[in-house]
């Protein structure tokens, strides 16, 4: 049952593949996230003053 | 002031200062004779495979324990503005980074010439003179990356760690010239045949990485 | 705009692998020894040749960062560097399953798994270096130049160690030739995966763009209190 068993490293493989990929754009959107709500913040602490901006 | 004479007084002022203080020198010469000392408990130092593996054991030691060393190049003109001072002077770059870099290879020189006899007698190595082409040319690489990096690194936040981090990768093909042709000298080979490659490997490396260093030296210190 | 524009390549790269897989599972035959697992070299090897794509545009930015001080170029860089590490993470790891199933080691230091790895603790580095310095203008400067170093590196990592390697040889990647239909197969998969990555990179950008309105009004923020 060769062929069974390299299908399973086959579907190891590119799970780990994906993994890796799924991964990493849930680590953007996370970051994206965390950017989003610090950048709300600062705005706010500086106030609407869109013309003080250098 | 001429450039190479600018490069010499740089060597001399750090040599000197570390001459009276001697605090890079004595770590490092420290640093290597305990890596020697765990080495021996991790490999059987009379052993074949030890002797087999002798030639890399050795750089192991030069790499770590020069670290010490490359790390105080720049940091040591981190004091009372000493690096500005040195890039507003009318040094050009490159004769910056010859100084330092002629600096760091004699302090690295001296720890070398400490630890190969303590090592010859640990691992029952007989030294041999054609080794010394090898270590000069090998240790040159690693001054010459370890310098350019330390000057890249002299701001950087956690600059002890990230040097480490950044040269030895940098560092891969010369440390692996110099481990196979270390090994294979001590092992009673000439150079000749695959040697002959090793030895062009390090010395295209020396080549390309300083005149690498030496075009971007200026990039780095003054951004 | 941009937004719909980075969905759209991400979707088109996403069904373009889609309808590939059907290809490559349902229609290529099995290779003689290796069974099925062979087909993981359509995923691993578009993966090294994107990551190091990926790492030549860090390259072109950072000299283009050094040449023209572009904030913009330098973001490039940063993104298009991150993600090239991510395509040489999954080289890496598809390399090393692949390996465990038909040599049972999941690690070989043969030359190109070594030089890789070399070249993605390289970029590491890069990716570690950068928050640590504080001043965007420094900041791009020395990673440019790290990022200059690095890439010199990696052909002289590549042939050094194939030198060292092949001295002692080890098991071989390649079986020789590929056929047409497979080459096809992997034309195609590194086209989509190309697509994906490339919207990897511009949402990174995005990404590195809020963070620095962030960093400029911190310093306002700070100014103003």
């Amino acid at each position: 049952m060769v062929e069974a068993r390299n299908f399973m490293f086959l579907f190891y493989g590119l799970a780990a593949a994906w993994l890796i990929v799924i991964g990493y754009i849930f680590y953007l959107v996370q970051r994206d996230r965390k950017l989003s709500k610090e950048l709300g913040r600062l705005r706010n602490l500086i106030g609407e003053g869109e013309g003080t901006e250098r | 002031m001429s450039g190479v004479a600018a490069a010499l007084a740089i060597a001399r002022k750090d040599l000197r200062s570390e001459l009276r203080s001697k605090e890079a020198t004595n770590a490092a010469v420290s640093f290597a004779l305990v890596i020697l000392l765990i080495l021996s408990f991790a490999f059987e130092p009379t052993g074949e495979e030890t002797h087999a593996i002798a030639g890399g054991l050795l750089w192991i030691v030069f790499a770590f324990s020069g670290t010490l060393i490359l790390n105080r190049t720049f940091a040591r003109e981190l004091q009372n503005d000493a690096l500005e001072a040195l890039i507003a002077a009318p040094v050009p770059g490159w004769a910056l980074f010859l100084g330092k870099a002629v600096s760091s290879m004699a302090m690295m020189l001296v720890v070398e010439l400490v630890s190969l006899p303590v090592f010859a007698i640990f691992y029952g190595v007989t030294l041999v003179w054609t080794v010394i082409p090898v270590i000069l040319l090998g240790t040159w690489a690693l001054v010459v990356v370890g310098v350019a990096f330390s000057a890249l690194t002299v701001n950087v936040q956690l600059r002890e760690v990230m040097l480490p981090l950044l040269i030895y990768p940098t560092l891969v093909p010369a440390l692996i010239a110099s481990m196979v042709l270390t090994g294979n000298l001590l092992d009673g080979q000439t150079f000749s045949g695959d040697n002959i490659t090793w030895l062009r490997l390090l010395v295209g490396f020396d080549i390309i990485y300083t005149a690498l260093a030496v075009s971007l030296i200026d990039i780095v210190l003054v951004g | 705009m941009r937004e719909k524009f980075i969905y759209v390549l991400g979707l088109l790269g996403a069904l373009a692998l889609v309808a590939n897989m059907y290809n490559i599972f349902l229609v290529l035959p099995d290779e003689a020894n290796q069974g099925a697992i062979y087909r993981i070299i359509f995923f691993h090897v578009p993966a090294a040749i994107i990551a190091f794509t990926f790492f030549f545009v860090a390259l072109i930015c950072s000299v283009a960062f050094l040449a023209f001080k572009s904030f913009k170029a330098d973001a490039i860089a940063v993104a298009s560097t991150e993600v090239g590490v991510v395509f040489a993470l999954v080289n890496l790891v598809t390399g090393s399953i692949w390996g465990r199933n038909i040599w049972g080691i999941w690690w070989t230091w043969d030359y190109r798994i070594t030089s890789m790895f070399v070249c993605v603790l390289l970029y590491l580095g890069y990716l570690i270096m950068r928050p640590a310095i504080t001043d965007p203008t420094q900041r791009g400067t020395l990673s440019a130049v790290l990022s200059i170093f690095a890439f010199c590196d990696v052909p002289i990592v590549w042939f050094s160690i194939r030198w060292w390697r092949t001295q002692h040889p080890g098991p071989v990647l390649e079986t020789g030739g590929l056929p047409h239909n497979m080459a096809m197969a992997l034309l195609y998969n590194f086209i989509a995966l190309l697509m994906i990555g490339t919207a990897l990179v511009l949402v990174r950008l995005r990404s590195e763009h809020v963070q620095r309105e962030i960093e400029s009004l911190r310093r306002l923020a700070l100014v103003e209190a």
